[in-house]
């Protein structure tokens, strides 16, 4: 899925078009936020809300000489803190069964290949909803391409920490995936 | 199992040194088995990508705005509060003509006549002009048939061509009046106005 077919088109806020940085950020981060919250379990509009509030954090940091080192690992961490406060959200999305839906697989090049990619996402579906919150965070964090020192930002732990966590949760879920 | 495959997921995400990155990848030349869980954790990281574009998009479908059911329920509650709150019968001038008891009252040359129950709850229909053109007592046009609104207790406005009224080139062709009768419950016609 390309930019400019993302559907969650959000209107350019009025702290996009202010600060060069924030603006670069926004629009290298909107979408990998947005991914990370709805697939925290946040509904869309909660993922969008918590977005835009974590720019205008981010610019008030900014404004008041915050430091700016790390600042996508700042990020990730407010709209992750944000998103686990809504616990029931959180937990609803590890708790409802993956059914992918006909848009998506209209998608697969025949209806063959569309089951067996049904199959993998059901798989991987429920070997993620076994895994710890931590691995699983860990996991959709590298996802959105975070290094492994952005994670332990986000997450507050060691960098040594994430990549165990990191290491075991993939393998545990390769191992469930690739039988 | 080697030694070096608990490296091959922090190789894959580059967070090796250039030399750790450097053994795995010379490893990888001469180990098949490693080769083989590098290439199923690779298969696992993408898989784990495309399973969060599915979940973006399956919550990102198009959809009905979520006030567009409340908005269009207000509308149409809205829509029939209008339509009992100013009950009006539109009555074509082509029905059957017949004599109606009607005692009319047009105003000449002060205000209409408002029975004191009207008159102590107006409508906004009295604030109309009572008569906007009078001439004489043959202005109350021909009473038309009452048959079926008789019974009802508010206004009934009928459009009457003004042909019906005057003479030809008295007034301008497709002038048309508006009659405004209100009909007490026991049938009897308490007020007619006409109206251009």
């Amino acid at each position: 899925m390309s930019d400019d077919s993302f559907p969650l088109a959000l209107p350019l806020p009025r702290w996009a078009s202010g600060s060069s940085e924030v603006n670069t950020l926004y629009h290298e981060l909107r979408k990998p936020m947005l991914r990370y919250l709805v697939c925290l379990g946040l509904s869309e509009d909660e993922a969008q809300d918590v977005v835009h509030d974590a720019f205008l954090r981010l610019q008030r940091h900014l404004a008041s000489g915050g430091a700016q080192d790390n600042l996508r690992g700042w990020l990730f961490r407010v709209a992750h803190n944000a998103a686990r406060n809504r616990q029931s959200s959180y937990h609803r999305r590890f708790a409802e069964p993956l059914d992918p839906g006909a848009d998506f697989l209209a998608n697969q090049a025949s209806p063959e290949q569309a089951v067996l990619e049904k199959e993998r996402l059901r798989r991987l579906a429920a070997a993620l909803r076994e895994l710890s919150s931590s691995e699983r965070e860990c996991l959709l964090l590298r996802s959105e391409g975070l290094r492994y020192r952005e994670i332990a930002e986000v997450l507050g732990m060691a960098t040594s920490s994430v990549a165990d966590i990191v290491d075991r949760a993939i393998r545990k879920l390769a191992e469930k995936c690739n039988v | 199992m080697c030694d070096l495959s608990q490296n091959l997921v922090a190789w894959l995400d580059g967070e090796l040194s250039p030399n750790e990155a450097a053994t795995v990848a010379r490893h990888l030349e001469s180990c098949a088995d490693c080769r083989g869980q590098r290439d199923a954790l690779r298969r696992t990281t993408g898989d784990l990508r495309s399973y969060c574009d599915f979940i973006l998009a399956a919550n990102s479908r198009p959809r009905v705005s979520r006030w567009a059911p409340a908005l269009a329920a207000a509308l149409l509650v809205a829509a029939i509060a209008l339509l009992l709150a100013h009950p009006r019968k539109r009555v074509s001038p082509s029905l059957p003509a017949a004599a109606i008891p009607v005692v009319a009252s047009i105003p000449s040359p002060g205000p209409p006549p408002v029975p004191a129950s009207m008159a102590a709850a107006p409508t906004h229909h009295s604030s109309h002009k009572a008569l906007t053109k009078r001439h004489g007592p043959s202005a109350v046009p021909p009473a038309t048939s009452a048959a079926s609104w008789t019974s009802l207790d508010t206004e009934v406005e009928i459009a009457i061509p003004a042909d019906a009224m005057f003479a030809p080139g008295v007034l301008p062709q497709g002038t048309r009046f508006l009659a405004e009768m209100r009909i007490a419950s026991d049938g009897t016609i308490r007020q007619v106005r006409l109206r251009q």
